[in-house]
């Protein structure tokens, strides 16, 4: 029992290297959020790195038309945030569904919404 | 410390034991978290080390220090084990302190179905308790053992409609168990035959996932702490099979708290309450520091299905 804490240091020195399932921690436009122009992409930030050949985000209006240009791509030196293009948008309530597979092959989904503002 | 103080507390505390925590899960966009108090609906590569149950009883308390490790066989089928050492205070004049080790326990779970649209996992297992191998002339641990077939649920609430979306982030997991003892009846020294009681061993968790509000319903900038944070209660009770069992009656806890949820490891603390007459009169708590294994080593035997 005494060495439980130097137990744990060392799982924590050693966690440095950890890598773990990619979770959404931030979204552009943001997840429930409104925006006042039309974007002209959606960017996820993940909590891992993921590896946009695996992943994909997908972007439907309220009649279900998909308004994404398709395959996503890692942002420029930013291998934890994915970005995919947007065709020109009206206002209204848009839908992202998104799957991830970070580099350690781990799989995540998640879907959330975004209004355009008229 | 009198008798029924102490038979209280183990009663409890027996309760806990026989409803190990473990691992997380996966249905769709939800994560079902490591609950305390009863087992989740999953199998997963993790390890709890430890869990700190800490029980007053005046004059005297007990706590008990546990580990558990679960491992994937298969992608759906795996065990866990666990045991606790346990730590006993009590005046000299009621026995003094005792130390020792519980008896350990073997589970196998297998995950029966997942549902992603509507966050739904449901697994069966079976737990059994190797009686005699604790410090049972010290009264820690049972001479006969026991087996326990269980169900294991979890609905997260995501499939709400929007109207409902503060809601979405809610889930609920559910365990059923029943425990029957290896041996109906011990007979002692000097020749009394006591049975063995049978109990149903019932839980369920409701909580709140803070990560699940941010990432699937809104964003509402919140400091970025409060994101791994699921405010939790825990149910978990345990009744006699039938009605024969003179003097024994159904105990139980109601733990409220709070878990935080990291990348690789999850941290939980929550109050034990005692639900019943039976399960003692002071409040305790149940403390885990809980590793994901699968993200921690995911390239490693000890992270990922062996087979």
């Amino acid at each position: 029992m005494r060495q439980l804490p130097l137990v744990l240091l060392c799982l924590f020195a050693f966690a440095a290297t950890a890598e773990a399932h990619a979770r959404l921690e931030s979204a552009s436009p943001p997840v429930g959020g409104t925006v006042q122009a039309p974007p002209k992409q959606v960017a996820i930030t993940f909590s891992e790195e993921v590896e946009p050949v695996f992943s994909t985000i997908e972007v439907t209006d309220a009649a279900g038309k998909r308004v994404d240009s398709g395959k996503p791509d890692r942002a420029p030196d930013k291998p934890q945030v994915l970005v995919v293009g947007l065709q020109p948008l009206g206002p209204g309530i848009y839908r992202v569904v998104w799957h991830a597979v970070s580099v350690d092959t781990h799989r995540t989904q998640g879907s959330y919404s975004f209004t355009v503002a008229r | 410390m009198p008798k029924r103080h102490r038979a209280a507390i183990v009663a409890t505390l027996a309760t806990l034991v026989s409803l190990p925590a473990a691992a997380h899960g996966i249905a769709g966009a939800r994560f079902f978290p490591v609950t305390l108090t009863l087992d989740d609906p999953a199998v997963a590569d993790e390890a709890s080390l430890p869990t700190v149950v800490y029980q007053p009883n005046k004059p005297g308390s007990e706590t008990d220090y546990g580990f558990e490790w679960d491992k994937r066989l298969t992608e759906n089928f795996g065990f866990a084990f666990n045991d606790q050492y346990r730590m006993v205070r009590q005046p000299a004049q009621a026995g003094g302190n005792l130390l020792g080790w519980d008896d350990p326990i073997l589970t196998f779970k297998y995950q029966f179905f997942e549902n992603d649209a509507h966050e739904i996992l449901a697994s069966v297992g079976v737990q059994k308790e190797f009686g005699g191998i604790g410090a049972v002339s010290h009264g820690l641990a049972d001479s006969v053992g026991w087996t326990q077939p269980t169900l294991y649920a979890g609905k997260g609430l995501g499939d709400l409609p929007p109207g409902l979306g503060l809601l979405r982030p809610f889930a609920i997991t559910g365990e059923f168990g029943y425990q029957r003892a290896d041996v109906g009846t011990s007979t002692s020294p000097d020749g009394a035959r006591t049975p063995n009681p049978n109990f149903l061993n019932i839980g369920a968790s409701v909580y709140y996932d803070m990560s699940y509000l941010r990432s699937q319903v809104k964003d509402y900038g919140l400091p970025e702490f409060a994101n791994h944070l699921i405010p939790i209660v825990e149910f978990a009770y345990s009744t006699p099979a039938s009605s024969q069992y003179a003097g024994i009656t159904t105990t139980g806890t109601v733990a409220p708290g709070v878990l935080y949820e990291a990348a690789w490891y999850q941290v939980g603390l929550e109050a034990l309450i005692p639900a019943t007459h039976a399960s003692g009169s002071y409040a305790g708590f149940i403390a885990q520091f809980h590793i994901y294994l699968d993200d921690l080593l995911p390239g490693s035997p000890l992270g990922k299905p062996l087979f």
